[in-house]
C-alpha cells in the first residue's frame, strides 16, 4: 500500500524542502524580532531571481525602481561566484528589510506589520516583473545548482537535487539549532526573545540580535528558493505564496522549534504530494466530483495551521498581553447627510456624464469601496484583522450566478448569496472568539485558501478555470444588466444599482459605528479585559461584526458576478485579498471615508484609469510598486491611512488658525493626562470639530 | 447587619510557582464599604481579578462554592455574565478606551446588547443619549468633559471616568483597584465624598488601595492583605491600632502596641 | 544593629542633582537629589506612584532624563553620549542602557526580567560582562581609585567568567543545585535570588534592586535582604533598593530616602528613621 505511493512522497521532498526551509526563516526571524514576515517568500524569491540572472550574464539586477537597477559585475560568472554574490544580495536584502521596515515597526500593533509585510511583498512582486525579463521574452538561461539524475532510494527512484535539497534543509536546521543552543549569540537571540528589558539590562543590543537573525533568515530562504527552482520553477506570485505553508510549517512549531519547522515542512510538502497522487488514481472514487482535486492538495496543510492556532489560542488575553499599542484612530462619522448628498451627487452626474471606460471605472470603484467597508468594519473598527474578506465575496458571487441561473429572481438571488456568504463569516469568526492579532490574520488567510482551494475552484460551483455568467438582474420588468453595445456598455443604471448599495451599506455601518454596537465594537478594539469589565460578550460581538462585514463582503461579490461578463476563481485569489487589506490601510482602515478612498485606489479602478490615461499608461507600471512602498511607509509613519492624514492636515490647520494669539504648548502642560506632546506628530489637538466624511 | 450579598471563601490563586492568594475569605453586605489593603503584591488585585472572573482560582472542588454573589455560587460565571449579575470592576492602570469620549466610555457600559440591537442600530441614525449616562456624568461632575476623549483629561478626571464607567450599569457591587493611585490629596478628598454616597444609591463596594487613609476613612470593614494572606480584619479602628498591621506596614521600632499610629482609637 | 557609617559625600558611587524624569515628557520625578556611598546600602521609600521606580529606570537609561545630572563615579551619563537624549526613541534609549549596562550599573526591575526558557546557568552567564568591558574597566578604575581600601577590588576584576560565577553562587547557594532548570520554572523566591545573581555576575559598580520582596513570603525575604549587605560591604559597590515594606527597608540599609510627589522629602540614616516612626508615617502619607 506504501509502495505504490512512495513515489510521490519522495517526489514530495523538493517542494517539503523549500517549505522547511522557509519555515526555518520564519521561525528564526520570529525568534529574534517578534515578526511574521508575509514577504518571506518573495524575498526568496527575488534572490533566486537575482541569482539566475547573475548566473547566466553577471548581471546583478537590484529591487529599485526609477533609477537604473542593472549593474554589470562580471564577465564570466561561475557557479561559484554566483552562489557567493547570491549569499550577499540575501544578507543585505535582509538587513535592509529589517533595519528599514521591521526595526521601526517593533512596537506597533500586528496590523502594522501585516500591512508592512504585505507591502514590501507586493513591491517585490513588482519589482521583479519589471526589472526582469519573464514570461515568453525569458532570455535567461536557468542552470540549476544540484545535479538532476535519477537516483534510487529506498527502492524508488528520485532526482538527486530533491534529496540534496533535503540534506541542505536539515543541515540548515542542525546549524540553527546548534547556533542557538551552544553560542553565545544564540544565547543572547534567545534571552532577547525572552524579555527584551532583561536583554538591555544585560548589555544585548536587540537592535544587533535582529539584524544578524534576519540577515541568516534571509540567505536560508535565498538559497532554498534558488534550489528549487528546477523542479517547481520560479514565479513571482506563486514563488511568493509558497510562505502559506511555511506559516502552516512554522506554526505548527509554535513558531519557536527549529526541528518541529523543517519536520512539519517536510511533511507537508510529503503529504501534498501523497494526496495529489491519491487523487488523480482513477480508483479513488470516493471523493466527490465537485472536490477539486488540486484544492485538497493546498488546503490540507492550512486546515492543519487552523487547528494548532486555535488549540492554542485562549478566550481572554491575560494580564501581561500589551494593550497600549497605538491603533489607527477611528472618529465618529460626523455630517453623514452632507457627505452623503455630495458624494452621491457627484457619482449620479459622474454616472450620466462619463464615458464607458470612465463609468466602468467608476463602477469598479464602487464595487471595490464596497469589499473595503467591509475591512473598514471587521479590521478598523474590532480590530480583528481578516483575510477572508475576499473569499467571502467569491462564495457570494458564485453563489447568487448559481441560484440565478436556477431561476430565482434577481433581488432573491442576491438576498441568497448574500446570506450565505455571512453564514460562511460568522463561522470563519468562531476561530477568532480565541486567537487574536497575528495569529488571527494567519488563521483567516488560512480560511481564505481553504475556500478559495475547495469551494471557489470547485467545478460544480464555480464553474472552474472558465468560470461563470451571471443572467441579467432584471426588476419588476425593468433592465439592471451591465452590458450593452459599443459606447452604451458598462449602462450608468447598472451603476446607479451599485451606487445605491453602496450608499446604503455606507450608511448603515456609520449608523452601526455611531450607536451602541459600534462602541462596543471599538471597546473590544481597544482593550478587550476592559470590554468583558464593562459587561460586553468579547466573543459575540467580535462574531456579530464578522457577521456584518461577511454580509456587506457578500453584497460586493453579488455585485461583482454582476458586473463582470464571465466571473472566475481568479477574482478571488489569494493575493487580491491581501491588495485589498493592503488598500484598505492606505485609504484609512478605521474610516468609511478610507474605504471609499481604497476604491479609488483599487486596481482598475478611476485612480489606475486617470493616472494611466495622463502618462500613456506608464504610471500604470509603477502603480503596484509604488502602492506597496507607499504601504511601508504608511505602516510606519501613518497609520490612520490617508484619510488620517487629511483629517489631521485640517485639524492643524484649524489649530493654527484659533491658536495664533496663544502659546501652542497647553496640552503638555495641562497636566498628568499620558500621551500628550509625544509621539509622531500624532496631532493630538481638541477633539471637537473634526471635519469627517461620512 | 443587613443581608450579605458577596461571600468569599477559602480562595487561592496560584500564578506559576507563587501562590499570589492564598486562603482568603471575607463578606460584603449589602449597603457596606469593605477595604481591602496591603503592600504591592500582596495579592489585592489578584483578588479582584478572581472575584470578577479574570482569573482563575487555583483550588477547583465543583461542589464547594468560592465565591457566593447574592446567594448562587459565581465560580464558573465568565467576566460579562458577573457583570450582568450587578459586578462592576475598575482597573488599576483604568484601562479606558481612549478611542472613545468620555460619554461613550460610559454609553459601552450602559446595556447589555441582544441579538436584535445589531440590526436596530444599523437602522437607526443615532439613537437617543442614554439616561443613565447622563446622571453618571452628573453625579461624577464630567458632564462639561462628556465630549472629550480620555487622554485630553487630568488624571484625576480619569479616574472618575474610570469609576463612572462601572456605575453605569447600576451594579450592586463595586470592585474598586486603587482607585486612588496617582491622586492628588485633594481628589483623594473628593473621591473619598463619593465612595460614601455609594451606599445610598444601592451600590455596596470592595475598595482595594495602599493608601491607609482613605481606606480607613471611607470603609466600615478593612481587611489587611500581606504575602496573600489576610492577616487582620476589623473596622478601621482596630485595624489602626493592630500590632500585625503596624509591623507590616512600619517598622518593628514602632510596634508599641499601646501607641496608635494614625490618630486615636475610639474601640469599637 | 550596628552599622558602618560610610560618608556619602567624599567620592560616592552615584550621585543624582536635580534629577527630572517620568513617562511621556511628564515628570514624575522632579528635582530629586540623592548619593549612594560605596559600600552602602541605600533605600528609596514612599507611597506608590511617587516616583520611586522611575528613579531606577531612569538611572539605568530605560526612561530618558529630562532635567539634572546623574553621575556614576564622578562620570556624567548623559554626558558620556555626547549629546543630552530627551526622546525616548528606540534605538537611541537601547543604546542608553547598554553603554550604562557596561559601565557597571545593573539594575533588576521590579518584573525581574528574566529569560524564562533558559536554564539559570544561562541567564547567569548573560549577565557576565564582554570580556572588553572587563578590560576597560579595569584600566579605568586605576584612574578613579575605588574607595574601598581591602584590595579584592583590582583582583575581582581579574576573575575568569567561572570564577565570577562561583562567586555569585556563593551568595545563594540554592541556585547551585538548579543550575539547568528553566528560570521560568522557579519558584518566585528563586526567581528573585537569579534575578539578583545575574545583576551581580556583572560585577556591578552600582546594583539596584526594585521591589525584592514582591509576591515572597516574609522568611524569603529576610533571608534576601542581608545578601544585598554583604555584597556592598564585601565589593565596595553600592547597593540601591526601592521596597514597600518600610520596616524590612530600614533594618538592612545605610541610609534611606522617604519620597513624595518626586522629591526627597526626608532623608537619614536608617537608625535614626526606625526610631523614629511617626516622622515616616507623616512623610509616607502626608498627614
Amino acid at each position: 500500500m506504501i509502495g505504490e505511493y512512495s513515489g510521490f512522497i519522495l517526489a514530495g521532498l523538493g517542494g517539503g524542502a523549500v517549505v522547511a526551509a522557509l519555515a526555518l526563516g520564519l521561525v528564526l526571524t520570529n525568534r529574534a524580532t517578534g515578526v511574521i514576515n508575509f514577504a518571506f517568500g518573495a524575498m526568496g524569491m527575488y534572490v533566486a531571481f537575482a541569482y539566475f540572472q547573475f548566473r547566466d550574464n553577471g548581471d546583478l539586477i537590484l529591487p529599485v525602481i526609477f533609477v537604473p537597477s542593472r549593474i554589470h559585475l562580471l564577465e564570466t560568472p561561475t557557479l561559484f561566484t554566483a552562489l557567493l554574490m547570491a549569499v550577499f544580495l540575501s544578507a543585505a536584502l535582509g538587513a535592509a528589510t529589517y533595519w528599514l521596515v521591521f526595526r521601526p515597526l517593533r512596537r506597533a500593533p500586528a496590523l502594522a506589520s501585516v500591512v508592512a509585510s504585505l507591502g514590501l511583498m507586493l513591491y517585490l512582486q513588482e519589482v521583479v516583473r519589471l526589472n526582469f525579463p519573464t514570461g515568453s521574452a525569458a532570455t535567461v538561461v536557468r542552470m540549476g545548482v544540484l545535479p538532476e539524475r535519477p537516483v534510487r532510494f529506498l527502492g524508488t527512484a528520485v532526482t538527486a537535487n530533491r534529496l540534496l535539497l533535503v540534506v541542505f534543509v536539515v543541515l540548515a536546521t542542525v546549524a540553527l539549532t546548534a547556533l542557538f543552543r551552544y553560542t553565545k549569540f544564540g544565547l543572547q537571540t534567545r534571552a532577547a526573545a525572552g524579555s527584551q528589558k532583561g536583554a538591555m539590562l544585560v548589555g544585548i543590543s536587540p537592535d544587533r540580535i535582529g539584524l544578524i537573525n534576519s540577515m541568516i533568515a534571509t540567505v536560508i530562504a535565498g538559497i532554498a528558493v534558488i534550489l528549487i527552482e528546477p523542479i517547481s520553477g520560479l514565479d513571482p506570485i506563486t514563488t511568493s505564496l509558497l510562505v502559506l505553508p511555511a506559516l502552516a510549517a512554522a506554526l505548527l512549531g509554535g513558531l519557536s522549534s527549529f526541528t518541529i519547522a523543517t519536520c512539519a515542512g517536510l511533511g507537508i510538502g510529503m503529504l501534498q504530494s501523497l494526496i495529489l497522487g491519491y487523487t488523480v488514481k482513477p480508483s479513488t472514487s470516493w471523493i466527490p466530483d465537485w472536490v477539486p482535486r488540486t484544492g485538497l492538495q493546498q488546503a490540507v496543510p492550512v486546515i492543519l495551521v487552523l487547528i494548532a492556532l486555535v488549540w492554542r489560542g485562549d478566550a481572554l488575553p491575560d494580564r501581561a498581553y500589551l494593550v497600549d499599542k497605538r491603533l489607527p484612530s477611528s472618529p465618529t462619522p460626523r455630517h453623514v447627510a452632507l457627505w452623503t448628498l455630495l458624494l452621491v451627487g457627484a457619482t449620479s452626474v459622474a454616472l450620466l456624464g462619463f464615458d464607458a471606460p470612465h463609468r466602468q471605472a467608476l463602477i469598479v470603484t464602487m464595487v471595490s469601496a464596497l469589499l473595503a467597508l467591509s475591512i473598514v468594519v471587521i479590521t478598523g473598527y474590532v480590530g480583528q484583522i481578516s483575510l477572508a474578506q475576499l473569499a467571502f465575496a467569491g462564495v457570494a458571487g458564485f453563489t447568487v450566478i448559481n441560484v440565478a441561473n436556477d431561476g430565482l429572481p434577481f433581488p432573491l438571488a442576491a438576498l441568497v448569496a448574500t446570506l450565505v456568504a455571512t453564514a460562511v463569516g460568522v463561522v470563519v469568526a468562531l476561530p477568532a472568539a480565541r486567537v487574536r492579532g497575528m495569529s488571527l490574520a494567519i488563521a483567516t488567510l488560512a480560511m481564505a485558501v481553504a475556500l478559495e482551494q475547495l469551494v471557489l475552484s470547485s467545478k460544480g460551483f464555480s464553474g472552474g478555470v472558465a468560470g461563470r455568467s451571471a443572467p441579467r438582474p432584471v426588476l419588476f420588468g425593468a433592465d439592471f444588466g451591465i452590458s450593452a453595445r459599443g459606447a452604451d456598455n458598462f449602462r450608468p443604471i447598472f451603476g446607479f444599482l451599485v451606487l445605491g448599495v453602496l450608499t446604503v451599506s455606507c450608511l448603515m455601518v456609520a449608523n452601526l459605528r455611531r450607536n451602541r454596537t459600534g462602541l462596543r465594537w471599538l471597546a473590544v478594539r481597544s482593550n478587550e479585559r476592559a470590554a468583558a469589565a464593562a459587561g460586553i460578550n468579547v466573543a459575540r460581538s467580535k462574531i456579530g461584526a464578522f457577521a456584518v462585514s461577511s454580509c456587506i463582503a457578500g453584497l460586493a461579490g453579488v455585485l461583482l458576478a454582476y458586473s463582470t461578463s464571465t466571473l472566475s476563481t481568479n477574482s478571488f485569489m489569494v493575493i487580491g485579498a491581501l491588495v485589498a487589506l493592503a488598500l484598505t490601510y492606505l485609504g484609512g482602515i478605521a474610516s468609511i471615508g478610507g474605504a471609499l478612498i481604497a476604491g479609488l485606489l483599487a486596481q482598475a479602478g478611476l485612480f489606475t484609469l486617470v493616472a494611466n490615461g495622463g502618462t500613456d499608461g506608464k504610471a500604470g507600471t509603477y502603480v503596484f510598486a509604488i502602492s506597496g512602498l507607499g504601504l511601508i511607509v504608511m505602516a510606519i509613519f501613518a497609520p490612520d491611512g490617508i484619510t488620517g492624514a487629511v483629517r489631521q492636515g485640517a485639524q492643524r490647520l484649524q489649530m493654527s488658525l484659533r491658536m495664533s494669539g496663544q502659546p501652542p504648548q497647553q496640552t503638555a502642560l495641562a497636566g498628568s493626562g499620558p500621551g500628550a506632546g509625544s509621539g509622531l506628530g500624532a496631532g493630538a489637538g481638541p477633539a471637537e470639530g473634526e471635519p469627517d466624511h461620512e | 447587619m443587613s443581608e450579605v450579598i458577596l461571600q468569599v471563601r477559602d480562595l487561592s490563586v496560584r500564578y506559576g510557582g507563587v501562590l499570589a492568594l492564598s486562603s482568603v475569605s471575607f463578606d460584603v453586605a449589602d449597603g457596606q464599604i469593605v477595604g481591602l489593603i496591603g503592600p504591592n503584591g500582596a495579592g489585592k488585585t489578584t483578588c479582584i481579578d478572581a472575584l470578577s472572573g479574570f482569573t482563575t482560582p487555583s483550588a477547583r472542588n465543583p461542589s464547594f462554592s468560592y465565591i457566593s454573589f447574592l446567594g448562587r455560587s459565581i465560580d464558573r460565571l465568565s467576566p460579562q455574565s458577573r457583570v450582568r449579575l450587578g459586578f462592576a470592576r475598575t482597573f488599576q492602570s483604568l484601562e479606558l478606551f481612549d478611542d472613545l469620549t468620555v460619554r461613550d466610555n460610559l454609553r459601552v457600559a450602559a446595556a447589555t446588547p441582544t441579538w436584535i440591537s445589531t440590526v436596530t442600530d444599523a437602522l437607526w441614525p443615532k439613537r437617543k443619549v442614554d439616561a443613565a449616562v447622563d446622571e453618571v456624568l452628573e453625579l461624577l461632575g464630567l458632564d462639561s468633559f462628556a465630549e472629550d476623549r480620555p487622554e485630553h483629561l487630568s488624571n484625576g478626571q480619569r479616574h472618575l471616568v474610570a469609576v463612572g464607567r462601572a456605575l453605569v450599569g447600576r451594579p450592586r457591587l463595586l470592585l474598586l483597584d486603587e482607585p486612588a493611585a496617582g491622586l492628588n490629596p485633594s481628589e483623594t478628598v473628593e473621591l473619598s465624598k463619593l465612595l460614601r454616597s455609594l451606599p445610598d444609591r444601592g451600590v455596596s463596594v470592595l475598595l482595594v488601595d495602599h493608601d491607609m487613609s482613605l481606606v480607613l476613612g471611607v470603609c466600615d470593614q478593612v481587611h489587611v492583605l500581606d504575602f496573600g494572606s489576610i492577616i487582620a480584619s476589623g473596622t478601621p479602628e482596630q485595624i489602626r491600632s493592630d500590632p500585625l498591621v503596624i509591623s507590616a506596614y512600619l517598622g518593628q521600632g514602632s510596634s508599641g502596641v499601646d501607641e496608635p499610629v494614625v490618630g486615636g482609637g475610639s474601640d469599637s | 544593629m550596628s552599622v558602618p557609617q560610610a560618608n556619602p559625600t567624599e567620592r560616592p558611587i552615584l550621585r543624582c542633582t536635580g534629577v527630572v524624569a517620568g513617562h511621556d515628557g511628564l515628570a514624575v520625578v522632579n528635582g530629586l537629589d540623592l548619593t549612594v556611598g560605596a559600600g552602602e546600602v541605600v533605600a528609596l521609600l514612599g507611597a506608590n506612584g511617587v516616583g520611586k521606580t522611575t528613579t531606577l529606570l531612569t538611572i539605568s537609561g530605560l526612561i530618558p532624563l529630562l532635567g539634572g545630572s546623574i553621575e556614576l563615579q564622578g562620570r556624567d551619563l548623559e554626558a558620556s553620549r555626547g549629546k543630552r537624549i530627551g526622546s525616548s526613541k528606540g534605538s537611541a534609549r537601547s543604546k542608553q542602557v547598554l553603554s550604562r549596562a557596561r559601565l557597571g550599573i545593573a539594575h533588576v526591575p521590579e518584573d525581574r526580567a528574566l529569560f524564562f526558557d533558559l536554564t539559570v546557568q544561562e541567564n547567569l552567564r548573560l549577565g557576565l560582562k564582554r570580556k572588553k568591558d572587563r578590560k576597560h574597566e579595569s584600566l579605568a578604575s586605576d584612574r578613579v581609585p575605588s574607595q574601598v581600601e581591602d584590595g579584592t577590588n583590582q583582583a575581582e576584576q581579574q576573575l575568569s567568567s567561572s570564577e565570577i560565577l562561583d562567586q555569585v553562587l556563593g551568595y545563594f547557594p540554592a541556585l547551585t543545585g538548579l543550575l539547568d532548570q528553566p528560570a521560568g520554572l522557579l519558584s518566585g523566591g528563586q526567581q528573585q535570588m537569579l534575578a539578583i545573581g545575574r545583576g551581580l555576575m556583572s560585577q556591578p559598580k552600582l546594583l539596584m534592586v526594585d521591589e525584592l520582596s514582591l509576591g515572597l513570603a516574609p522568611i524569603l525575604v529576610e533571608q534576601l535582604l542581608p545578601v544585598l549587605r554583604t555584597f556592598a560591604q564585601t565589593t565596595g559597590a553600592g547597593v540601591l533598593i526601592v521596597e514597600q515594606h518600610v520596616h524590612l527597608a530600614l533594618a538592612v540599609s545605610d541610609r534611606a530616602y522617604l519620597l513624595r510627589r518626586g522629591k526627597a522629602t526626608l532623608s537619614g540614616s536608617s537608625a535614626a528613621l526606625s526610631a523614629d516612626p511617626d516622622l515616616v508615617e507623616a512623610g509616607y502619607f502626608g498627614e
